[in-house]
This record gives structure tokens, C-alpha cells and sequence, in this order.
């Protein structure tokens, strides 16, 4: 029996849009297949890790009956995609069996009873709820997605802080060894609220958000947070743990400060890393009145020095890093000038933008 | 090269609540009892948790809302207007320098005539036992004295499992029984292994096992 009809792209692009998520291997095998529901002229997709939940809808209407059914979200999205672009794809669904057909071709699927598979409903009403442009939270999510912690033992890690307090919005990520926090105003007046967001989830909703106006919804429910955009809604899980209080480590009392240009500093660095040590990525930098000297040396005794001049007359420091925390937030903060404040070799070195307290990343030396 | 780590997580304060009461619970209820005997003196080995009920005792006297003060005789000496204060706690009394005896004898008087204020005193030896001037050892011996009674191994599990968790730690019991077998086997000690334990798997990004308490176990120092 012919479901559907349609052009490769109307069901590849939002099919790619929800299966980011699905996971290669599962104790439940209906988790590797993606729901997929025509309702009128609408068909939507949707995939779960039964941590997060992504459902989106086919851009235009199609026609046709309407219909339920799982399959296998790779091979599916495979098969899509080898297609040749402009290709017409019919779909039919016989005794639980999918026929796909283009051209000349034709594939046999599998099918799960769409009404096993397993659903994420949103819990109660929200505690907070706001809207943001999409490119603005894309670009608060960059300022800080690349600190969180990668399967830490301490789970709160393993995420980001999204709180709201008043007219702020605020982001925050730690692995322990640096600190990312942005933040923005909105027009509105926000209970205090706090959730810690998945690292999974972050990183599929930064692929999944446009560099455009179109807002993006937000709601903090109970122990969920949802997002809602064009078509698109992302219902997760939080992460359940307190993330740690990130005002008591924001140094106050740095005192060798000075501005650099980010470019500047970046491409030094970029240089310097080829021979920094492969499994350490130390980096000294030397301040001293007028200027600061990179050195990374590896363990063939190869050595790259840099020398950058900065409108500095404080004390001398020499003080060692993990290069990478140094790229990670000049790759990412979007500024030309930034302030770096230094303590000593064994204190956090904080950087921030001038006259813009929005943004701020706390790096912990490294002793070399 | 060592990656220093940022200072996440805050020392807890001591609390009644991470006492592990089983052996001691009636010290406890004479400490929270608004009632009982405003002299009190606690004695028992050293790791028995005499320091953490002194430090839990003034915590919950500041959240009354008293002007309180713990005093460590072992580190300080006892200042002039600690007086002030109306819940005044001295540890390690055996320590006493002979000025502070004299000093912590008029404290005891003047809260004794003042008819309200608490006097909470620990050390490690009976009061009668006790190396100090004769004057201050029969007024410490005239409260209320209670004998703190040293862990067991299944108390310090549990302390341990404890404060792993108020540091949002996952850490499997197998660490906490090795460290009891491996490492000194006082609270205090074991506590601060679970910090420094903390600090080396968020720097190394290493998962706290056994593995890892061996090796950290030996590049520190052996147990004394």
C-alpha cells in the first residue's frame, strides 16, 4: 500500500534533524529506529535515547493517508542519503514491512509497532520559560560548550549550567581545569532558576540551531527543559547534582593585567602548539614589561618560542598552561581585544573582554 | 606536570547531620538540648570525632543565631574576647598554655555567674587525668562529661560513603575498604585522603578505583 510520496530532501533534512541522537547500540531495539507519523499533510520524526527527545515535522505538506511507523533511523537515513538530490522517494508499508523506492531502486525495512515505541512527555508546567534569538543562543552555547567535562566521574560536569536570575541568562561549563561563563539580557523579568543540561543535548541543539533571528523558546520544567524552534522541539532530561558554585572561583585579585589582540595571540599559539608536548600540551608564557614570550618544547627537546609585545609595565611572571584550555577560548569567543589578568604561577589566569561583563573564562595553570 | 584544579567544591562544614551517631548519640542530644548542663567536656581518643562535634556544635549555635567561638588550643592562643561570646567551644585542652588555664578558668567563672552562655571543652584524657591546673580540672569536672567513643570500621564506611556524597563523588565502597586497610585508619586522615583523591582524579581525569588509591598511595607519604 502507497503511504507517501515525497522529494528525497522534504524527508531527509528533518530525518537527519532528529537522528543525531540515536545510539548506535541499545538494550531496547525500537531505540534505533525513528517514529515517523503523517497527520494531515504533515509528517513528523521522531527519535529518543530516552534521555532526550527530538521531534521535528517535514518542511511542506505532503499528501496522503495518514500513518505510524518505526524503522531503522541508519539504515533509513542511509539509504536517503545515497539517493541521488532531486530524486522522487515513494514509501509503502505492507504486513509491518517498508518498501522504499526511487528510480530503480528498491529497499525491504523492517518495521517496530509504532505504539511500542517509547514516548518523553513534558512534565508539568515550566519554572522559567523564555525566548532568544536562535543565533544568539548559538553563539552563548559556543562562548562555553567547549569546557564542559567528558564522562567525568562527577556527572554535574558532564554538562552545562543554564540559569536564570531576573533579565540574565547565563551559561556556564567546567571540566575542573577551566571555567566558561556567558551571559545575556533579556527583556524580561525571570524567576532565579537553575538546570544542568546534558552535554548530549547541548551539543545536538548547537547543531541544530540556525545562525538566524528566528527565536528559539526555552522552558525549564521539572527536571526537563524543552526547546522549541520552527518545527523542531528537543524535550531532555537535566542532569540530577548541584553544579558547583562558580562565583567562588572567579579571581578578583589578579593584578598583572594587560590587553592583546585575540588574532594575534591565537596565531602564536597555533605555531607554538606544533611542538608542544603530545600528551601534556604545556605552554609557558613569560610577562615581563613590554612583552610575553610563548615556549613549548616537546619530548624530542624540540623547542618553538613566540614573542608578542603588549602594553604591559607590571611585575614579571612566568606561568605554564595547557595550550588547548588557551585555543579553546580564542578559537571561540567572537571579540578583537581581550583582557588577560594573571596572579601568580600557581593562581587561575582570567580572561575576559574589555568593558563587557558578559563573558568570562577562568583557566588553572599547569606546573611545568 | 601537574594541571592544577579549579577549587569547585567548598569544605564542608561540620554538622551534626555527617556525625555518625550510632555509639554516640547521647552526646549529641546533650549538645543540641537547650536544657541540658551549660558545662560541657568531651574526652576519647584522638579521631573520634571529638573536633568535629566542637566545630558542628558552634555551626549550630551561629544558626541560633549566638555569638559563638571555637577555640583550638593546639593552634591559638585563647584571646582576651573570647569571653564575648555566649557558646564558647575549646579544643584539645591538654594543650592549654599555662596563661590560657588561668584565662580559660575566669571564662569558665564569669559564664558561671553570668547564669546563661554554654562552655563546650574536649580533650583527650578524663578530667580527673587531665595535666592542668587543679582549679580548671575540677570545674571542667563539675559538667556534664561524656566519653566519645571511637568509630567503627563500619562507622567510618559510612562517614566516608557520607562525604563522598556531599561532594557528589561517585566512588565504589571497595576505595573506602581499601583505604581502612591501607591508609591510616583515623576519620580525619581517611576524610582528607577523599579530597586529595578528589583532586587527583579531576586533574588527572582518572575515575577514583583502587587502582588509582594505590598509586597515589605510593608517591605519598607512607602512613605514620
Amino acid at each position: 500500500m502507497l503511504i507517501l510520496q515525497a522529494e528525497r530532501d522534504a524527508l531527509l533534512k528533518p530525518l537527519l534533524a532528529v537522528t543525531g541522537i540515536v545510539e548506535r547500540r541499545h538494550t531496547l531495539p525500537i531505540l534505533s529506529n525513528v517514529l515517523i507519523e503523517k497527520k494531515g499533510g504533515e509528517v513528523g520524526f521522531l527519535a529518543t535515547d530516552l534521555e532526550i527527545q527530538i521531534t521535528t515535522a517535514s518542511p511542506e505538506a505532503l499528501p496522503g493517508e495518514d500513518f505510524r511507523l518505526t524503522t531503522s533511523a541508519k539504515k533509513f537515513a542511509d539509504i536517503l542519503r545515497a539517493m541521488p538530490a532531486a530524486s522522487t522517494v515513494t514509501l509503502e508499508k505492507d504486513d509491518g514491512r517498508l518498501t522504499l523506492k526511487a528510480g530503480k531502486s528498491r529497499f525491504n525495512l523492517q518495521t517496530l509497532p509504532a505504539d511500542d515505541f517509547p514516548l518523553l512527555s513534558a512534565n508539568g508546567a515550566a519554572t522559567a520559560a523564555f525566548r532568544l534569538a536562535q543565533k544568539d543562543l548559538k553563539r552563548l552555547l559556543s562562548q562555553v560548550q567547549y569546557a564542559m567535562a567528558v564522562q567525568d566521574i562527577r556527572y554535574y560536569l558532564n554538562g552545562l549550567l543554564l540559569q536564570t536570575d531576573g533579565d540574565t541568562v547565563r551559561l556556564v561549563s567546567t571540566d575542573g581545569h577551566r571555567l566558561a561563563l556567558a551571559s545575556a539580557k533579556l527583556d524580561a523579568a525571570l524567576p532565579r532558576a537553575e538546570v544542568i543540561l546534558p552535554r548530549k543535548t547541548i551539543l545536538e541543539l548547537y547543531k541544530l540551531l540556525a545562525d538566524s533571528d528566528d527565536g528559539i523558546d526555552i522552558e525549564l520544567l521539572a527536571s526537563q527543559v524543552r526547546f522549541s524552534f520552527g518545527s523542531t522541539v528537543i524535550i531532555s532530561k537535566v542532569v540530577d547534582g548541584k553544579f558547583p558554585d562558580f562565583n567562588r572561583v572567579i579571581p578578583l585579585d589578579n593584578d598583572k593585567i594587560f590587553l592583546i589582540d585575540r588574532v594575534t595571540l591565537l596565531q602564536a599559539l597555533q605555531r607554538a602548539a606544533i611542538l608542544a608536548n603530545e600528551k601534556f600540551r604545556g605552554v609557558r608564557l613569560v610577562v615581563a614589561p613590554g612583552r610575553m614570550s610563548i615556549l613549548c618544547t616537546n619530548s624530542e627537546q624540540e623547542e618553538a618560542e613566540e614573542e608578542l609585545e603588549i602594553a604591559y609595565q607590571g611585575g614579571a611572571l612566568e606561568i605554564g598552561f595547557n595550550i588547548n584550555y588557551l585555543l579553546d577560548v580564542l578559537t571561540n569567543v567572537p571579540a578583537e581585544t581581550l583582557q588577560l589578568a594573571f596572579g601568580d604561577a600557581n593562581r587561575s589566569a582570567l580572561f575576559t573582554i574589555p568593558d563587557n561583563p558578559d563573558f568570562k573564562y577562568i583557566v588553572m595553570p599547569m606546573r611545568i | 606536570m601537574d594541571q592544577l584544579v579549579l577549587n569547585l567544591t567548598p569544605e564542608p562544614l561540620p554538622a551534626f547531620d555527617s556525625f555518625v551517631a550510632e555509639r554516640n548519640r547521647e552526646v549529641v542530644t546533650a549538645l543540641i538540648d537547650p536544657q541540658a548542663e551549660r558545662f560541657l567536656y568531651l574526652w576519647g581518643e584522638p579521631g573520634s570525632g571529638k573536633s568535629h562535634l566542637l566545630q558542628a556544635w558552634i555551626a549550630h549555635a551561629e544558626a541560633l543565631g549566638r555569638a559563638s567561638i571555637y577555640l583550638d588550643a593546639r593552634v591559638d592562643r585563647l584571646p582576651e574576647f573570647a569571653r564575648e561570646a555566649s557558646f564558647i567551644a575549646v579544643d584539645h585542652v591538654d594543650e592549654l598554655h599555662p596563661d590560657d588555664q588561668i584565662t580559660l578558668f575566669s571564662i569558665y567563672n564569669s559564664l558561671k555567674e553570668a547564669g546563661e552562655g554554654r562552655l563546650l571543652m574536649a580533650g583527650r584524657r578524663p578530667p580527673m587525668a587531665l595535666a592542668l591546673r587543679d582549679d580548671l580540672r575540677t570545674r571542667i569536672g563539675w559538667g556534664l562529661v561524656f566519653e566519645v567513643k571511637p568509630l567503627s570500621d563500619d562507622d567510618k564506611l559510612a562517614a566516608l560513603a557520607r562525604h563522598a556524597e556531599s561532594r557528589q563523588l561517585a566512588i565504589p565502597d571497595d576505595v573506602f575498604r581499601y583505604l581502612l586497610t591501607h591508609w591510616r585508619r583515623d576519620l580525619a586522615s581517611l576524610v582528607d585522603m577523599i579530597d586529595l583523591l578528589d583532586r587527583y582524579s579531576l586533574a588527572l581525569r582518572r575515575p577514583i578505583t583502587v587502582p588509582l588509591v594505590k598509586n597515589i598511595l605510593q608517591t605519598t607519604s607512607s602512613p605514620s
